[in-house]
């Protein structure tokens, strides 16, 4: 027996934790980059325009303040420091205009553009942008009530100047703020590939663990699995003790057949020699018929071995087809009672609470009729000519699990109690001398086992033994 | 004679004087045989021709491609002429700093970036765009007879105090620029206005004194020389200088209380046909070579102190340790360009200037 093949090589590419957790990472990093960076953007303007805007508040107060009524006229005196306050955004440049509310211009840049929604008066400084000589400028505007003779009137000032000290202040606090992101961006996704290494490091272990060993080795893996996989390697260690089971099952089976077929054939042999020996044709004529009687002992024999390993055989593979056991039994049955020395055996079959059609459950027919063959044998080897056998079908369960029951009553010797659990083994029999192969319930037993059902062995009403073989409906767990 | 025919007459006979004189080495690269696709190089210049002519042909003679073509001008028609836009020019240069800078803060120049732009001091350049190249006090002149045995006045105060003390003396022989007249002149006044009280004092006494005004630096060192005037006020310290060394009639000092310092500037109109060739040339203005050249012209002094060690140009004799104030390029140079301050500063000089017919 060998190790199943290391893991398939057709499934085209296996995927990587590794990778699928790094991209799920970097996805995650990314779009939570770029969240933070419009957040960080957005604060990064509004830092600037509060900074600079205090700039224009600033020269806006002092240039209001040298606005004033003389009974010669409104003077508008522009101080210097005023220009010199605003001209610390370096290298931008500065642009105003006093007007009077009804448009007309005292002084400065005619064509100023206006705020969204238009002048309204107030002394309460407005902050807009607005596009101006090529480039996009912020302005302020703001009022002063000025009272002339000709009644009091509102003088209003717009100054502005171009973005360039905004815009590098918002570039370089961005590109600051960014480059602390990335970089523990960065730093999260090597420390994560650094702790994928690390969880997944056990892993590698395991399979060097495996991939080391001799063909034989089977003892369970020792490594101390994190919890994530504490699974997986329970079940390779429970998959490793099956294989071993089943090695020590099919080694068994074979010395156990062997020995069988030796000694059956060696008996066959023994008549035969004995039957030659004779001289009388009478006495020849009887050593030829147990011969005989041997040679089918020895044929129905092999017929039960090839039909235990063919049972165990198909119980590897998981039987997927839905049938009825209804017909199934019935055919059974017949092909039971076609052989001529089943004459006088009287069977029913009882399924009084089971409708018609309602027999289904996930099962191997050719395993399950083999079963059934092998209890109607069994009964019948075992029993009287006039055996009476009842068939019986009904609901039952397997712990939680939905499952029918098919029950054998006979009304033959039956099985003491201490015996019972020893008949379920390979050839254990009661009755060797009476061609009791002693495969028959094993094989019943098998099929149970392969189909996550069991079998039971009771005491019959009708005096007998009482077989129950339960399989859960929807097949194998 | 009023003032506003005066103005005319001055502005016309300003002649715009094309440098074809400057085209010798381009031609003489021609006559060798270089058939080569020649730029023209135009510079609108409000200074003397005479005073950039060795820069020029030292650029011409490094880079032969390119012809300069030198238009002169004074400070305002200059800057309208700009302003309007009107003519396509790819150099502008003036040393009226103010006039420049409201230009390039109108946003028509075009930004670049000289390769020894970190080497320049702060004051001198705006924006990547507006470039000074030359670093010229701010000096008074005097006539040495005149004050061979009175002392000279060590501050504006002084100045005032001597005017209002010896009125005789003074009486019509004070001259300074006319700023009605004079970018430059309005700027020095401008930025004197600024340093504090005393430049009200200065005027007010120069009004008692009954000063003359004149459009030019040469017309009052041309004065001052003859002993028609005897105390110029104000004077651009590098044309001072030339004249200074070849005429020993006229002296200059710097006064204690602070010394302007201003610088010419030149920048690249946005609109400038050869911006290539435009920007190699303000390069090489800025360059050690191009500040060596100006260093050799007696009416300019470079900006970069070591042009002026190398050349052996001594700078202005008797700047060191004086409180120098740099004008600074920036938007508080537009203030007094505001058109109701202007207007009101005007008025108050000529009010306190007292200027009329009768001053002329």
């Amino acid at each position: 027996m060998t190790l199943p093949p290391p893991l398939p090589e057709a499934r085209a590419v296996p995927y990587s934790l590794r990778r699928r957790l790094t991209v799920g990472m970097v996805a995650g990093f990314l779009a939570l980059l770029v969240v933070l960076s419009i957040g960080l953007w957005t604060y990064a303007r509004n830092a600037a325009n509060q900074t600079y805007d205090l700039l224009l508040a600033g020269s806006a107060i002092a240039i209001l303040e040298r606005i004033s009524p003389t009974p010669d006229g409104l003077i508008v005196d522009i101080p210097s420091s005023a220009l010199e306050i605003v001209g610390l955004a370096k290298e931008d440049r500065v642009f105003y205009r006093v007007f009077r509310l009804s448009g007309r211009t005292l002084t400065g840049e005619p064509d100023l553009p206006l705020p969204p929604g238009g002048v309204r008066a107030g002394d309460q400084p407005r902050f807009f942008d607005a596009p101006y000589s090529r480039e996009t400028s912020r302005f302020v505007l703001q009022g002063k009530l000025i009272i002339e003779p000709t009644g009091p009137d509102w003088i209003m000032l717009q100054l502005g100047h171009t973005r360039l000290a905004r815009d590098t202040m918002q570039m370089d606090l961005f590109s600051k703020g960014l480059a602390g992101l990335v970089a523990i961006a960065v730093l999260g996704l090597v420390f994560m590939r650094l702790g994928i290494n690390r969880a997944m490091a056990p892993l590698a272990g395991i399979e060097a663990d495996i991939r080391g060993r001799e063909p034989s080795d089977m003892t369970p893996l020792d490594a101390k699995p994190p919890r994530e996989v504490e699974g997986l390697i329970g079940a390779i260690n429970d998959f490793m003790g099956r294989l071993v089971t089943s090695k020590e099952h099919a080694q068994s089976f074979i010395a156990d057949v062997a020995h069988q077929m030796r000694t059956s054939l060696a008996a066959l042999q023994g008549q035969l020699q004995l039957a030659a020996e004779q001289d009388e044709p009478e006495r020849m004529r009887q050593r030829l018929e147990r011969a005989s009687e041997q040679a089918t002992r020895t044929i129905r024999l092999t017929n039960q071995l090839l039909s235990h390993a063919m049972v165990t055989h198909r119980g590897i593979d998981e039987p997927v087809e839905k049938i009825d056991l209804m017909p199934l039994i019935r055919t059974s049955v017949e092909e039971f009672l076609r052989h001529p020395e089943t004459e006088g055996i009287d069977i029913a079959v009882l399924h009084d609470d089971l409708p018609a059609g309602s027999a289904l459950l996930v099962a191997d027919p050719v395993a399950l009729r083999e079963a059934l063959r092998n209890l109607l044998d069994n009964a019948a080897r075992h029993g009287p000519k006039d055996i009476r056998i009842d068939i019986g079908l009904s609901r039952t369960r397997i712990d939680e699990r939905e499952a029918l029951c098919i029950s054998l009553d006979d009304s033959g010797p039956g099985i003491p109690a201490a015996e019972r659990e020893k008949v379920l083994e390979r050839f254990y029999s009661l009755n060797r001398a009476g061609g009791g192969s002693g495969i028959g319930l094993s094989i019943v037993n098998a099929v149970a086992r392969s189909h996550g059902g069991r079998l039971a062995l009771a005491d019959s009403r009708l005096g007998g033994l009482r077989v129950e073989l339960d399989l859960p409906v929807d097949g194998p767990a | 004679m009023t003032l506003a025919t005066l103005a005319r007459t001055r502005l016309g006979a300003l002649r715009r004087i094309r440098a074809a004189v400057l085209g010798a080495a381009a031609l003489s690269l021609a006559a060798v045989g270089h058939a080569r696709a020649e730029t023209r190089l135009t510079i609108y210049s409000a200074t003397d021709t005479s005073a950039m002519t060795e820069v020029i042909a030292r650029f011409e003679a490094t880079h032969p491609a390119v012809k300069v073509e030198y238009v002169e001008y004074n400070t305002s028609e200059l800057y309208e002429a700009i302003a309007s836009h009107s003519h396509l020019v790819d150099v502008v240069i003036s040393s009226s700093m103010d006039l420049q800078a409201k230009l390039v803060n109108s946003g028509d120049a075009y930004a670049f970036r000289p390769p020894n732009a970190d080497a320049l001091p702060e004051w001198a350049r705006w924006r990547g765009e507006l470039y000074g190249f030359t670093w010229e006090p701010v000096v008074m002149v005097y006539n040495k007879a005149a004050f061979a045995d009175r002392p000279l006045p060590q501050t504006r105060s002084e100045l005032a105090g001597m005017i209002r003390d010896d009125p005789d003396f003074f009486r019509g022989r004070v001259g300074t620029y006319d700023i009605h007249l004079s970018g430059v002149g309005y700027l020095f006044a401008t930025q004197d206005a600024q340093r504090g009280y005393q430049f009200s004092r200065v005027a007010e006494s120069f009004g008692r004194a009954r000063a003359r005004t004149f459009c030019c630096t040469r017309e009052v060192l041309d004065r001052v020389a003859r002993g028609e005037l005897v105390y110029g006020y104000n004077m651009i310290g590098s044309y001072t200088l030339g004249v200074v060394r070849e005429d020993e009639r006229i002296g200059y000092y710097l006064l204690d209380d602070y010394t302007l310092v201003m610088s010419r500037t030149a920048f690249i109109p946005e609109t400038a046909p050869n911006k290539r060739a435009a920007v190699s040339f303000v390069n090489f203005l800025l360059s050690p070579e191009g500040q060596a050249a100006i260093a050799t012209s007696p009416e300019l002094i470079p900006l970069l102190p070591e042009a002026t060690i190398a050349s052996g140009h001594s700078g202005v004799p008797g700047t060191e340790g004086r409180s120098l104030l740099p004008i600074r390029l920036g938007t508080g140079l537009l203030t007094y360009l505001d058109r109701l301050k202007k207007e009101a500063f005007l008025a108050d000089w000529s009010a306190a200037m007292q200027v009329d017919s009768a001053s002329q």
